[in-house]
C-alpha cells in the first residue's frame, strides 16, 4: 500500500476524534473543518513516524485542542465581549451527524438523548462551552484552564459553574433520584419534549 | 445550588458528556486535505518552506547567503580605511547638517508649539479633565451600545 494510501487511511481511522475535539471547543462546523485541515496537514508532515506510533491519537488531539486555542485566542475580544449576550436563537450551520447506535427503541432514545445534550453543548456562549469542554472533554484542571486562556481561576470556575447550569436548564436535567440515592442509573432524565422548546 | 449540588451536577455531567459519540466529520474532510496537500507538492519550489528546498539549492542559497553577508561585513569594514576616517566624519557631517537644515523650520514650529500646549496644560483647571474624560466615556459607551445594538438587530438577538 502507498504512502498515499496509508495516509488515507489514517485519516478515515482518525477524522471524526479530530473533527470532533475541534466542533466542541469552536461550535462551528466551518472553522472545525480548517482546523481539522490543518491538523491532517501538521500530521502528514509526520507522517512517518505518526504512523509508527501507539501514541498518534493523543498527538492530533493536542494539536487539535491547541490549534483550537490558538484560533479561539486570536478572537478572544469577540467572544468574551459578545458571551454575555443571550443566544436563544437556532444556530443551524452544524451540518455534522450524531450516529445513532442502534435500532431498539432504548438506543434510539439514548441517541436522542445524547444529540439533545450535544446539540445544548454547541448552543452554549464560547466563553462557556471552552472551560468546560476543556475541563470534562480534555480533562485539564481549572489552574490549567486558568492558565491556558490566560484568565483568573475564579472568572474559570464561574464560566464553567454557568455552563453546567445552562446545560442542566436547557436540558431539564432531573438531579433529585441522583442526590437522594433512591433512583439508579436512569436517574438523569432529560425531558426531551421541553428541551426542544 | 450547594456545593453537593454542584458537586452532584459536575459528575453527571461528566458522565453523560464523556459518554457521548464523536461526531462525524463531513464527508468533504479528507478530499479537502487531500487536495490541499496534492497543492503544496504541485507548489514550485521557492514558494515552499526553506526547509522544503531541494538539498543543493538549500546548499546552494546558503552558501551563497553565507559569501553576500561576509563581503558586506568586510566591505564595511575596509570602508574607513579607504575613505580615511577625517574624511568620513566630515562627509557624514556635512550630510547630517544639510538635512537637519531642511526640517529645522518644522522642528521649530513643533517646539513652539509644544511649549504653548504645556502652558495651556498648565492653566488649565482640573475639572476641565473631568469633563473631558466623561466626554471620553460616554462617547464609548455610546459606541459600545450602538454596536451592541446593531449586533443584536442583525442577527436578531433581541
Amino acid at each position: 500500500m502507498s504512502d498515499e494510501h496509508n495516509f488515507e487511511a489514517f485519516m478515515a481511522a482518525y477524522q471524526d476524534m479530530v473533527f470532533t475535539t475541534a466542533m466542541r471547543l469552536l461550535g462551528n462546523s466551518a472553522e472545525a473543518q480548517d482546523i481539522s485541515q490543518e491538523v491532517f496537514i501538521k500530521a502528514y508532515d509526520r507522517f512517518a513516524e505518526l504512523s509508527q506510533s501507539k501514541t498518534a491519537g493523543g498527538w492530533l488531539k493536542t494539536v487539535a485542542r491547541n490549534l483550537c486555542l490558538n484560533h479561539l485566542t486570536r478572537y478572544r475580544a469577540r467572544w468574551t465581549f459578545f458571551s454575555d449576550l443571550k443566544r436563544d436563537d437556532a444556530d443551524d450551520d452544524n451540518d455534522f451527524d450524531v450516529p445513532a447506535d442502534d435500532t431498539q427503541s432504548d438506543d434510539a432514545e439514548l441517541a436522542d438523548k445524547r444529540q439533545l445534550l450535544e446539540t445544548a453543548l454547541q448552543k452554549l456562549p464560547p466563553a462557556h462551552r471552552v472551560p468546560l469542554v476543556l475541563y470534562h472533554f480534555e480533562d485539564l484542571s481549572y489552574e490549567e484552564i486558568a492558565a491556558r486562556l490566560k484568565l483568573s481561576l475564579a472568572k474559570v470556575k464561574t464560566d464553567i459553574h454557568r455552563g453546567r447550569e445552562a446545560l442542566r436548564k436547557k436540558l431539564k436535567l432531573d438531579l433529585e433520584g441522583e442526590l437522594s440515592g433512591t433512583v439508579g442509573a436512569q436517574a438523569v432524565r432529560f425531558q426531551a419534549g421541553e428541551a426542544q422548546t | 445550588m450547594n456545593n453537593a449540588d454542584e458537586s452532584k451536577l459536575e459528575q453527571v455531567l461528566h458522565r453523560e458528556l464523556r459518554e457521548l459519540p464523536d461526531l462525524r466529520a463531513p464527508a468533504t474532510l479528507a478530499p479537502r486535505v487531500l487536495a490541499a496537500l496534492a497543492a503544496r507538492h504541485r507548489a514550485p519550489w521557492w514558494k515552499k518552506s526553506w526547509v522544503d528546498w531541494p538539498p543543493g539549492l538549500r546548499v546552494a542559497f546558503l552558501s551563497l547567503s553565507l559569501l553576500v553577508t561576509g563581503g558586506l561585513v568586510y566591505l564595511g569594514l575596509q570602508v574607513p580605511h579607504v575613505v580615511g576616517a577625517t574624511a568620513l566624519a566630515g562627509e557624514v557631517s556635512a550630510t547630517f547638517t544639510g538635512w537637519y537644515a531642511s526640517v529645522e523650520p518644522y522642528v521649530s514650529f513643533v517646539t513652539r508649539l509644544t511649549g504653548a500646549l504645556e502652558l495651556v496644560l498648565k492653566a488649565a483647571p482640573a475639572s476641565l479633565w473631568w469633563g473631558l474624560a466623561a466626554v471620553v466615556g460616554l462617547a464609548y459607551a455610546t459606541c459600545i451600545g450602538l454596536g451592541t445594538l446593531g449586533y443584536r438587530v442583525a442577527f436578531n438577538r433581541m
